[in-house]
């Protein structure tokens, strides 16, 4: 038997429902006798439990209110309304939730909106590389020919020279 | 509890048939489970009023919720989960003010008294037992909303430590804590009125 060795139910976080359930009638009979025969010897436990036993018979007393006799009818009512309703009126209970809705949705549409713009970004900057390749490309050989020019003049040069003194 | 245990559960399977469109089974369910739910909502709002309109609610949102409705839990659990949060929200939404003029109202032509046909107590017995009922609904509206719940489940629902503990989403242990402390406050409060060895 789990309560053979009985403790101090007081003393005993795990026993202390006990005290609780004794009142209510729900512990099973050979839990009850041995609660009983402590009971017997503690006074501690015996001033909880007969204290818990007030307790649970004042609320004994404390009766519901009667209920109004249109309550059924009432419910059918609503249950009957709410069963004809259309599908999308149910989503009339997401109203609170409307506000966070069109937030997220305004974030959605602004990362839409985001990404398209970032792609046409990208787009029109694609063929604005191309140029500028070409451009690089172009002044390179620019370069390369004024570089040739001054080598070439710088041949012709002497010569011209030699004609002149002559 | 499994989810084979609770398929075994009668209401539950009077709400799946509720679910397969059994409007009869609905029916059934209301009946029995009407008057311990309007019970427990007046007794955490004590407001008949209010409570009836949240029972209504909680009979409503089960009505609703049985297309998605899958039983795995105890039906009386489920039920009880939507009657706490409706009772719980109302207590901290504040509405408890806007009934109070109510609440006063239910303390006179509302308060059931019992009937004693056969020993009529006299006018200054009833006056002793509505005040000490009073002093009990009193003490018990100072119940921190948790241990109240807790309270009113353990004692007028017969419920055991693990359903209130399903039903408040919390462990059993956290609901064992929480009915020692409202049954030592309830103890402490009221042991001038029981005349019992209290403390």
């Amino acid at each position: 038997m789990r309560y053979r060795s009985f403790q101090c139910p007081s003393e005993t976080a795990k026993l202390r429902e006990l005290l609780l359930d004794y009142p209510a009638g729900r512990l099973e009979p050979a839990v009850r006798a041995h609660l009983e025969k402590h009971l017997a010897v503690c006074p501690a436990c015996r001033d909880t439990v007969e204290a818990q036993t007030a307790v649970w018979n004042a609320l004994d007393a404390w009766e519901p209110a009667p209920l109004s006799p249109d309550f059924n009818r009432r419910l059918w009512h609503e249950i009957d309304r709410v069963a004809a309703e259309p599908w999308y009126k149910g989503l009339v209970e997401w109203r609170p939730l409307l506000p966070a809705m069109f937030v997220a949705l305004l974030v959605v549409a602004a990362g839409l909106m985001f990404t398209r713009s970032h792609d046409v970004l990208i787009q029109s900057a694609a063929p604005g590389e191309g140029v500028t390749t070409t451009e690089v490309d172009q002044a390179v050989s620019t370069l390369d020919d004024l570089q040739l020019l001054q080598q070439l003049d710088s041949v012709v040069r002497p010569e011209s020279d030699a004609a002149n003194e002559i | 509890m499994t989810i084979s245990t609770a398929v075994l559960d009668l209401d539950a399977e009077l709400m799946l048939r509720v679910k397969s469109g059994d409007g009869e089974s609905f029916r059934i369910l209301l009946e029995k489970h009407r008057n311990p739910v309007i019970h427990f909502v007046y007794r955490m709002v004590q407001d008949r009023a209010v409570a009836e309109e949240l029972a209504q609610e909680v009979f409503l949102r089960v009505y609703k919720s049985r297309a998605t409705y899958e039983p795995t839990a105890k039906f009386t659990t489920w039920l009880f989960r939507i009657a706490t949060h409706l009772a719980l929200n109302w207590l901290r939404d504040g509405r408890r003010e806007r009934g109070a003029q109510r609440l006063d109202d239910d303390r006179g032509g509302l308060l059931p008294v019992r009937e004693y046909p056969d020993h009529r107590p006299s006018v200054e017995q009833r006056m002793l037992r509505d005040a000490h009922l009073q002093q009990v609904r009193d003490t018990i509206a100072l119940l921190p909303e948790k241990q109240r719940a807790a309270v009113l489940m353990h004692k007028y629902e017969e419920m055991g430590y693990a359903q209130i503990a399903q039903v408040l989403g919390c462990s059993e242990s956290a609901v064992k804590s929480l009915l020692f402390r409202a049954y030592e406050t309830l103890r402490a409060r009221l042991a001038f009125m029981l005349g019992g060895g209290a403390g």
